[in-house]
């Protein structure tokens, strides 16, 4: 009888060593990778800002309605713009190195403060958002893949293409109809009832809760739409993977096998899709707040146009992108942790 | 209490016993047949292989046999496969489950593709005991778990076990899943081309380590292969499968000895060199390719391609029959010296 | 010829996909019979303001405050959305497969800068990017165009580096050094027109988000004030959301029926165009 061997060094493992610094080198890595990627914004904004038709003195000199050269010149001399490019590129990088983003003149308030003021409603808006249609996303998807070809898969089908096509601005609108003017359940707008003076703090959130369904409803229902899709297809991909005939040969039950083996693996690529669409679900939020009142960054950006607050914007652009890079990584710890491929590799 | 494998005389009882099994596939061009009406038996401690090209229906009779076809693609459409008695085909869906992974194993061509790719080893080895074995506790399913990794003579199991699958190689991915289909002491084990996709010195120990596992444990295997270079030193009996239908069966060293049906000679020709382990090179040398399971020929399916077809095997299909120790469908079959 | 009966044979396969087209073409043939039924400015008082749709059927999907008629409205609407989302979409796949190609073709720091200068593109939120260059640059068609063109670009210059790396290592472009073509002419004469494909697909799907971003951009009130667009329609419409809501819901229904025929036939492209994936 043959002698069984156990396997020489040479092919007991592909790739044994487990470097790479683990999570922590994982994390320097991206935040390095950022880097460029920030500069990159910082310069392309001062170069909108000084191709922008007049700066901010031309719009404060024609709202105040005077003309005076000699006064805007001494403005810009403040400002620090009658000095040459470079020198402001320079002082403007030295300016947001030091996390001054520069002085709303509209506001009279430094720009930094103004959207850190407003971020907090934002960030609570997508993270409710993103949590709801990433769900909702994951549950509908799979329900169409397990069920395939049935009226059920259709009808969910049918409800994310149509969601797909809709503008962001217009389902909020026809839920305000709805919910608001029609049913009367829900408020329209707003972030809480200013009527009630000091409600304490259960009731207030209770009340933000409130506020905050019809916007996070919004915002999520195109998301929903792409996760809905996404995860479909996700889902009859994995399915037909050898790794899933070898759990159903393992006994394992319809349940468990679309549970632990076709859901998780079928994730992947949503997780992915979640770090993609960051950046436009940010720019979805702008749109629900100018509709629902809501007081974060999109109802800023919405004043700042019209105040022609340019530092304004540019301050909420530079902040919002250094805000999709974070939720970026951490989209991608959330992906190493599905996929523990990741941070061994 | 069993003898050196190739050798071994098999208990008269068979393990599982296949009747007529017929599996269908729905293709756009309607239902095909892809295996026809097929016998078979495998008794305890005896490998029996199955020979044919891709396309002749052995992983679909794998797959019916394990009630794995996939759904709405193919069905089994007739016929009964008792393994100890107990009709597979006609068990519900529940009690096919308590089988599957405990009595009847698989283990399948793709070792790189075959393990979930984000879970550990262990615990993937541990769902097998979770499912059919509910009583052990966390520590024990843990023992076991490492004990089977040492049974398949992987080095370094407590630490394998947490291991995600990329860690490993190929033929360690392999003896991971032997040993999770030998977790549970099946009494059968499908191996559906096993080594296939590994190079040639790993394939001989996936196989050397399969029939030391067989003697020790008594196992009855059904061996899948394209390749009869594995079949010489791996299998008692060989079951030739062609477009669906068995063409003929015989003990192994009759039907290297003696190969009765023309298919069986060109498989048999198309070998590399027959003392070799055998490679990966696809049996090319039979001219002609396997007809479309939806337009048959008349006849024998084989005739086309036959060397030696006369006009009679274009007019009805040879039924099996016995041929000394061999059984045979072609109607030019002979006792002694082949046609 | 040929080919585009191959590929129309594929497409129809697909009953949604013709179901799309028929959408769209019917829609791109209100925005060409616009000014021959509705000669007059939409802009203009037509009638009592507003009648509810089927309360005149010479008007049947009602007026506005101002009386302007909301059909006219929306026909003419469909001139301005075709036009900004084709045009925009031109210029995003100008500069994308510029950037694609180049960084593709002559990888290196060449590649390396542009696809940092892509990934910034990826990074800045698309919406507030626009919203932004509209802003600072004035609420005109040309601005508002190159804004959706300078958000939308990225993943056509994605796509195209991708195809291109891969295209410059087959046989047929390595035979094009060997004879010594131009590089110019090996990127724009043999690589592009072989990774066309994806891009017919990205395009259609372009067109509509062009279409979809450039509606919020008019219903903030950064769309440009002389053409008419639904968006500013629905912005306009708001106003009076709670007596006649049905002044939002129209326009909101021209964009959904253009984005969702745009999106069916992408994915019908897909289709017919990628062979593997037809088996799903």
């Amino acid at each position: 009888m043959a002698r069984v061997e156990t396997a020489g060094p040479g092919t007991a493992r592909a790739g044994r060593g487990r470097t790479g610094g683990g999570l922590a080198g994982f994390l320097i890595r991206r935040i390095l990778q950022a880097i460029p990627v920030i500069l990159g914004i910082i310069l392309f904004s001062f170069i909108i800002l000084h191709l922008a038709p007049g700066d901010a003195i031309d719009v404060m000199a024609g709202e105040a309605g005077t003309g005076d050269a000699a006064y805007m010149a001494q403005l810009r001399e403040k400002y620090g713009l009658d000095q040459p490019l470079y020198v402001q590129l320079a002082r403007y990088g030295v300016q947001i190195a030091q996390l001054d983003l520069g002085y709303s003149i509209r506001n009279n308030a430094p720009v930094r403060d103004l959207i850190l003021q407003r971020v907090g409603p934002t960030l609570l808006l997508m993270s409710v958002s993103i949590v709801l249609s990433v769900a909702m996303g994951v549950l509908f998807g799979a329900l169409a893949a397990v069920r395939r070809n049935t009226l059920l898969d259709d009808l969910i089908s049918l409800v994310a293409l149509l969601a797909y096509a809709m503008p962001i601005f217009w389902i909020g609108l026809m839920f305000i109809i709805l919910f608001s003017v029609t049913l009367g359940i829900l408020p329209s707008g707003g972030f809480y009832d200013v009527t009630q003076q000091n409600p304490g703090l259960l009731v207030r959130s209770l009340d933000v809760a409130h506020h905050l369904v019809l916007p996070a409803l919004t915002l999520s229902l195109f998301y929903f739409a792409i996760y809905t899709r996404l995860m479909r297809a996700s889902m009859l991909e994995v399915m037909s993977l050898d790794y899933v005939r070898t759990a159903r040969a393992k006994g394992l039950g319809g349940a468990k096998v679309t549970v632990r083996h076709v859901v998780r693996n079928a994730l992947l690529p949503i997780v992915t899709m979640l770090g993609m669409q960051t950046a436009s679900l940010l720019g979805g939020a702008v749109v629900v707040e100018t509709v629902f009142n809501w007081p974060g960054l999109g109802r800023l950006t919405y004043d700042a146009v019209f105040q022609r607050d340019y530092s304004l914007l540019i301050g909420i652009l530079l902040m919002s992108s250094i805000l999709v890079i974070i939720i970026n990584i951490l989209v991608d710890l959330t992906y190493s942790w599905l996929d523990p491929r990741i941070v061994a590799r | 209490m069993a003898a050196s494998a190739p050798s071994l005389v098999p208990d008269a009882t068979p393990v599982l016993a296949v009747e007529g099994l017929t599996t269908c596939l729905n293709t756009r061009a309607g239902k095909v047949t892809v295996v026809d009406g097929l016998d078979l038996t495998v008794r305890a401690g005896e490998t029996l292989a199955i020979v044919g090209e891709s396309g002749s229906g052995k992983s679909m009779t794998a797959l019916s046999l394990m009630r794995l076809l996939p759904d709405g693609v193919a069905f089994n459409a007739g016929g009964a496969a008792r393994l100890n008695g107990r009709d597979l085909l006609s068990l519900s869906e529940r009690d096919m489950r308590r089988l599957r992974g405990a009595d009847i194993s698989m283990i399948f061509q793709e070792p790189m593709t075959s393990l979930n790719p984000v879970m550990r080893i262990g615990r993937q080895l541990m769902e097998v005991f979770e499912e059919h074995r509910p009583e052990l506790s966390a520590q024990q399913r843990r023992e076991k778990a490492t004990d089977l990794l040492k049974l398949v003579r992987i080095p370094d199991p407590a630490r394998v076990l947490d291991d995600l699958p990329h860690h490993l190689s190929g033929g360690m991915r392999q003896r991971v899943m032997i040993a999770m289909a030998l977790a549970c002491e099946p009494k059968l084990l499908i191996a559906d081309e096993p080594t296939t996709a590994l190079d040639a010195t790993v394939q001989a120990q996936i196989l050397d380590l399969l029939r030391t596992l067989q003697a020790e444990l008594g196992l009855a295997i059904v061996l899948i292969t394209h390749n009869l270079g594995v079949v010489a030193q791996n299998a008692h009996r060989v079951l030739v499968m062609y477009a669906g239908r068995k063409v003929e069966e015989a003990p192994v060293a009759e039907l290297f000895r003696t190969p009765r049906h023309p298919y069986t000679r060109g498989l048999l020709r198309a070998l590399p060199n027959p003392d070799a382990g055998g490679g990966r090179e696809p049996l090319m040398e039979i001219p002609g390719i396997v007809p479309a399971l939806s337009a048959l020929p008349k006849g024998c399916a084989f005739q086309p391609r036959c060397p030696v077809a006369i006009d009679a095997c274009a007019q009805t299909r040879p039924a099996l029959r016995d041929v000394g120790p061999a059984k045979v469908a072609c109607i030019l079959a002979t006792e002694g010296v082949p046609a | 010829m040929k080919a585009l009966l191959d590929l129309w044979r594929l497409f129809r396969r697909k009953r949604t996909a013709v179901l799309g087209l028929a959408i769209f073409i019917a829609i791109v043939a209100a925005a060409l019979l616009a000014p021959v039924l509705y000669p007059d400015d939409p802009a203009d008082m037509v009638a009592a303001p507003l009648l509810w749709p089927g309360e005149d059927m010479a008007y049947p999907l009602g007026t506005d405050p101002l009386g302007r008629d909301v059909a006219a409205g929306i026909m003419h609407g469909a001139r301005s959305a075709l036009m900004i989302g084709g045009i925009s979409t031109l210029v995003a796949l100008a500069i994308g497969i510029t950037v694609g190609a180049l960084s593709g073709y002559y990888g290196g720091w060449v590649n390396d800068v542009l696809m940092r200068i892509t990934e910034m593109f990826q990074t800045m939120p698309q919406f507030i990017l626009a919203v932004v260059l509209v802003a600072i640059f004035g609420p005109a068609l040309t601005s508002i165009i190159t804004a959706l063109a300078l958000v939308s670009w990225p993943p056509v210059a994605r796509l195209v580096r991708a195809e291109v790396m891969s295209l410059r290592e087959r046989e047929f472009v390595q035979s094009c050094y060997v004879i010594g073509m131009s590089e110019r002419s090996i990127i724009f004469g043999q690589i592009l027109p072989n990774c066309l494909t994806p891009i017919i697909v990205t395009a259609s799907i372009m067109v509509a988000t062009a279409i979809l971003t450039e509606a919020g951009l008019s219903f903030l009130g950064l769309g440009d004030p002389n053409v008419l667009t639904w968006g500013a329609m629905i912005g306009a419409g708001r106003e009076s959301l709670r007596s006649a809501w049905f002044l939002v819901a129209e326009p909101g229904l021209a964009i959904i029926l253009v984005v969702l025929s745009l999106n069916l036939v992408g994915e019908g492209l897909n289709d017919a165009l990628n062979p593997k994936l037809k088996l799903r």
